[in-house]
């Protein structure tokens, strides 16, 4: 593990799919047409938006999926041309666009599908966790855009850090822990 | 250079620029994804050409950029009465990013949704704006259209504005201004034009449907807007009831409040027929049948008269409950000085309302000088009792229990504040609901108390008077001279009329600006077919090519809220903007428009000022709100937060127990409304519903809402929000999809004898059956066969609601058949 970790909670209890994260990320990054760092998903369903139960015992759980920052990312492990980065001092997996060939070996390797290949920039594109505006003591855009204050971000390798209390508290739960990858986002 | 390139370069001189031309009716939907659009430009030496790819373009220059990010901000006005200060990132001349911009005093208020954050892509999409004045070649509606110079479409403009002057008077001519964009120059100049020139403007809150609430909240409460701050909810309410409200889509700003809320312990209950973005955040969602709003409060209010749980006390001081009410004409019973009177056991007598001392009943029934008199509680109890469980049942769909508990809970909540919504007003004689639910409110002693209210829109408080100071905040005085004549206010509900009959006055002239007219007006053939052919000259100042744009005879263009100095005054803040783009094309601002236009009418010096200067001059330095304020500081950061203001206390409205109603008291007793025996709530079945005939031949009861995508039309058309949502559906319950052999991602045709639309159909367990639902803000030039959801709405006067005011188009009281294309 890195000294230092950035970790993400999510609480899917607040979230109302609106995909203000996802688009404004999408923005901020100067991503090309139809090409999103974060994608929404709706639990239970093939379809967004769709919800669970009968009329009019109905439910709807949105998640929202982004770059899980893992301890030990497959993407890292598989890029063939050290794009693709873990830095020690946050915790951040990174690719670097001057390097990558857009091969998209990470997209593969990646067992939660989290970058994708950007086909108009030849190069894969991912969420930094907005390192940029996180560096300069700003929130990353998706946790200080969210309108129902859904996501926390702090250090999850200090634990006595509000994002590491919260997700002791609230029981949060990583995505495919299975994977063994070590994820860094945390859904309640 | 070729050719193509040559045509879509926008550094050419003006004489070897593109001619546009819309290509309008012939592209569907799925040709325009493909990045044509539906604007080909030619051009003028006879060249066809195709413009490129907007986004390929924009990501291009993008991925070259080298420039420093700078930051501009601009005031979203667009009418989701949010108003979030936006944090523009700007680099090499261009909008690349949004962000929620902080606002002073309030740091936990910033907000920006992603209709706000993607409109830049709109904003910067030159194939999509109108880029030069532009004069209809064609048929009106075939999209033809020819580059002008602005000098050129003003002297014509003039010109034919001065004919139909000439012809059947100013008030013939008429500047219509909807809710496009709220900010002051950009709304009111048009207006403010309208009203030096003697000419019509119309008072746009019926035909658009907000109406109902305003006559609601004006009947009880005595003005047509109040709201407890959400943060108020946050604090204080165990339960916060959204009715009709889909606020988690449409008002994000106070989202945040309500789910800490409920996290605090809160019960959420959410009323609407459809399970929306809002549902998703609820403890409870009562679905109820579109118009049945009234009937569940009048039964929730006979539920707890009955359980003896209504609060007396409020009823007999601060409402109408104990003023008289004359058996023999409805009347209030009045005194001595036209005072307002109640029954005084004491002394047997009716005595002034404000005598002090006296308990006045609100039940019973008293002679006073031989008139039969009774409290107006008794007239509401009276009414009230008509609603029983089964028949609230019956008229709403909401099961008996269900009622029961909910009546219930809310009066045990003790507080429970209720959040109105337009959405259960848009149905016929719309003031019903919004009026009911107060006063139900009220019945539970729940009006002007912390955590309590039924509130409508979002509250901020404004500003702490300063004593002895009568400097005003702002210097509006030049702004609202109009010289020597004024504006005629018409009812936007005859609008219709005035084209077609020139009753009660002719439409011969009409400019629209920040209206996308057609698109968000009921019955679009009408429009289209009856309406515009009886209006001689149509302009449209607008950013985009509206639907609305291709039916006038000049299109100019107009800059978005990004390219403009304005201001937007909402205390306890006021927004101050500048261009944060070099305004696109040769667009100008609404007040640049207007001072063109009245240079040639002869009306120049009531427009002697640039929007800079007019916004300038606003601020009062003598005023205590603009203590230590430097303009030209505080419009680097987009606003100005007032020292006067308050920030940290929540607001609670009519928290002080008064009431600009004419009785001074929370009134749901209204004289006004005794000839159609509605002068307590009462509810009125939806129009289409309960006719037999049509609900036999349209059995779907349709309605359209506002969600994540649409503010209303202003938000077609961005790339980003591809990710969300790229079509409009019909949301259909399976028990109605089934027997008609619709399944999920159909395409489908819905009609009835008004028009049709076709779109995708989306079978959902989260709407009641017998109910459809699409988004409201899609225009034709998205929709399959460039349909639209305004060919099945209806503009039906109802005659209560011109007595009272006008009426309110009525988008979910439509009936429909649905079947598969």
């Amino acid at each position: 593990m890195s000294e230092k970790q950035y970790g993400m909670l999510i609480r899917t209890n607040r979230c109302v799919g609106c995909q203000t994260c996802i688009v404004g990320c999408h923005l901020l990054h100067e991503c090309p047409e139809d090409v999103y760092l974060g994608h929404l998903e709706t639990d239970g369903q093939e379809e967004n938006y769709l919800v669970t139960g009968t009329f009019p015992q109905v439910s709807i759980t949105f998640r929202p999926y982004l770059c899980n920052h893992c301890e030990n990312p497959a993407c890292v492990d598989n890029c063939p041309t050290g794009a693709m980065a873990k830095r020690d001092e946050d915790g951040v997996v990174e690719s670097d666009p001057d390097i990558c060939i857009g091969c998209g070996t990470c997209v593969q390797a990646c067992p939660y599908g989290a970058p994708v290949i950007a086909e108009t920039l030849g190069h894969a594109m991912k969420c930094d966790f907005c390192r940029p505006r996180v560096e300069a003591g700003e929130e990353p855009l998706c946790v200080c855009s969210c309108p129902a204050e859904a996501r926390v971000f702090g250090e999850i390798s200090d634990e006595n850090s509000e994002i590491s209390q919260l997700i002791a508290s609230l029981g949060a739960v990583q995505m495919a822990p299975e994977e063994g990858t070590g994820p860094s986002v945390y859904y309640c | 250079m070729s050719v193509l390139e040559q045509c879509s370069d926008k550094t050419l001189s003006p004489d070897l620029s593109p001619q546009e031309f819309i290509k309008d009716g012939k592209l569907t939907r799925r040709t325009f994804i493909q990045g044509v659009g539906w604007i080909t430009v030619a051009s003028a030496l006879g060249f066809g050409a195709t413009t490129a790819q907007p986004q390929a373009a924009l990501a291009d220059e993008a991925a070259d950029a080298q420039g420093e990010t700078e930051y501009s901000y601009a005031c979203c006005s667009y009418n989701c009465t949010s108003r979030c200060l936006l944090k523009g990132h700007v680099r090499d001349g261009k909008l690349v990013a949004v962000e929620p911009g902080e606002m002073p005093g309030r740091p936990d208020y910033a907000n920006a949704c992603l209709r706000s954050m993607s409109f830049i892509e709109r904003v910067q999409n030159e194939d999509l704006r109108v880029m030069y004045p532009m004069k209809r070649t064609g048929e009106r509606g075939s999209g033809e259209f020819e580059r002008i110079t602005w000098d050129q479409a003003m002297d014509e403009i003039a010109e034919r504005l001065e004919e139909s002057k000439e012809k059947f008077g100013p008030t013939a001519c008429s500047f219509y201004s909807f809710t496009g964009n709220q900010s002051k120059l950009a709304m009111q100049s048009a207006t403010r034009f309208a009203g030096c020139y003697g000419a019509t403007t119309w008072d746009i809150e019926g035909i658009m449907g907000d109406h109902g609430a305003s006559m609601g909240m004006k009947m009880v409460y005595g003005v047509i807007r109040g709201a407890h701050d959400t943060r108020d909810y946050e604090q204080n309410s165990n339960m916060i009831v959204i009715w009709g409200r889909n606020l988690a889509d449409t008002h994000t700003s106070e989202l945040r409040y309500i789910v800490r809320a409920r996290e605090r312990g809160a019960k959420i209950v959410y009323i609407d027929p459809r399970f929306s973005s809002t549902a998703t955040i609820a403890d409870q969602w009562i679905p109820i049948r579109p118009g049945g709003d009234s009937a569940l409060a009048l039964g929730m209010i006979n539920w707890i008269i009955e359980n003896d749980r209504h609060d007396k006390e409020f009823l007999s001081k601060h409402s109408c409950g104990s003023l008289l009410i004359r058996d023999d004409d409805g009347k209030y019973l009045r005194g001595a000085d036209d005072a307002y009177m109640v029954w005084d056991p004491a002394t047997e007598t009716a005595v002034p309302a404000d005598t002090e001392g006296v308990e006045a009943p609100i039940e019973g029934e008293f002679e006073v000088d031989g008139v039969t008199c009774k409290p107006a509680f008794v007239h509401l109890r009276e009414r009230a009792a008509e609603y029983t469980l089964e028949r609230t049942s019956e008229l709403t769909g909401v099961p008996v229990d269900v009622i029961e508990t909910f009546a219930q809970e809310y009066s045990d909540a003790k507080p429970a504040g209720i959040r109105m919504g337009q959405g259960m007003q848009r149905t016929f004689n719309s003031y019903q609901s919004f009026r009911t639910v107060a006063t139900l409110a009220a019945v539970a002693g729940y009006v002007g108390v912390r955590g309590g209210g039924a509130s409508h829109a979002g509250g901020t408080k404004a500003n702490k008077p300063t004593p002895g100071e009568t400097a005003p905040e702002f210097l509006y005085e030049e702004w609202s001279n109009t010289g020597e004549n004024s504006a005629n206010l018409v009812k936007s509900s005859l609008i219709y009329q005035c084209a077609v009959e020139h009753d009660p006055v002719p439409c011969d002239f009409i400019w629209f600006n920040v209206s996308n007219f057609l698109n968000q007006s009921p019955d679009a053939h009408r429009i289209i077919e009856e309406v515009f052919p009886n209006i001689s000259t149509i302009v449209v100042a607008d950013p985009w090519w509206t639907w609305t744009a291709k039916y006038a005879d000049y299109v100019l263009p107009a800059t978005s809220l990004w390219e403009y100095w304005d201001l937007y005054d909402r205390a306890p803040w006021v927004f101050l903007v500048k261009p944060a783009i070099e305004p696109l094309g040769e667009s100008k601002s609404d007040c640049e428009m207007m001072t063109m236009l009245a240079e040639r009418v002869g009306l120049g010096d009531l427009w002697n000022k640039t929007p800079e200067e007019w916004v300038r001059s606003w601020p009062n330095p003598e005023s205590s709100a603009f203590e230590g304020f430097d303009f030209d500081e505080a419009v680097k950061e987009g606003m100005w937060g007032m020292p006067t203001g308050i920030y940290d206390e929540p607001l609670i409205v009519f928290e002080d127990q008064q009431y600009q109603t004419p009785t001074g008291r929370f009134e749901f007793y209204t004289e006004d409304m005794v000839e159609f025996d509605e002068q307590v709530p009462t509810h009125t079945p939806a129009l289409e519903y309960s006719d037999p005939e049509l609900a036999a031949k349209y059995p779907l009861m349709h309605l359209t809402y506002h969600d994540r995508m649409n503010v209303h039309t202003q938000h077609c058309d961005c790339p980003s929000l591809h990710a969300v949502c790229t079509e409009q559906t019909m949301h259909i319950h399976p028990s109605d999809a089934e027997p008609r052999g619709i399944k999920h991602g159909d395409i489908i045709r819905a009609f009835n004898d008004r028009g049709e639309v076709k779109m995708k159909a989306f079978v959902t367990e989260g709407i009641m059956p017998g109910v459809t639902a699409s988004q409201a803000g899609w225009t034709p030039d998205h929709s399959i066969e460039e349909g639209s959801h305004q060919y099945l709405s209806h503009l039906t006067l109802s005659p209560a609601e011109e007595h009272y005011s006008q009426t309110n188009s009525a988008f979910n009281d439509i009936m429909i058949e649905i079947e598969k294309a």
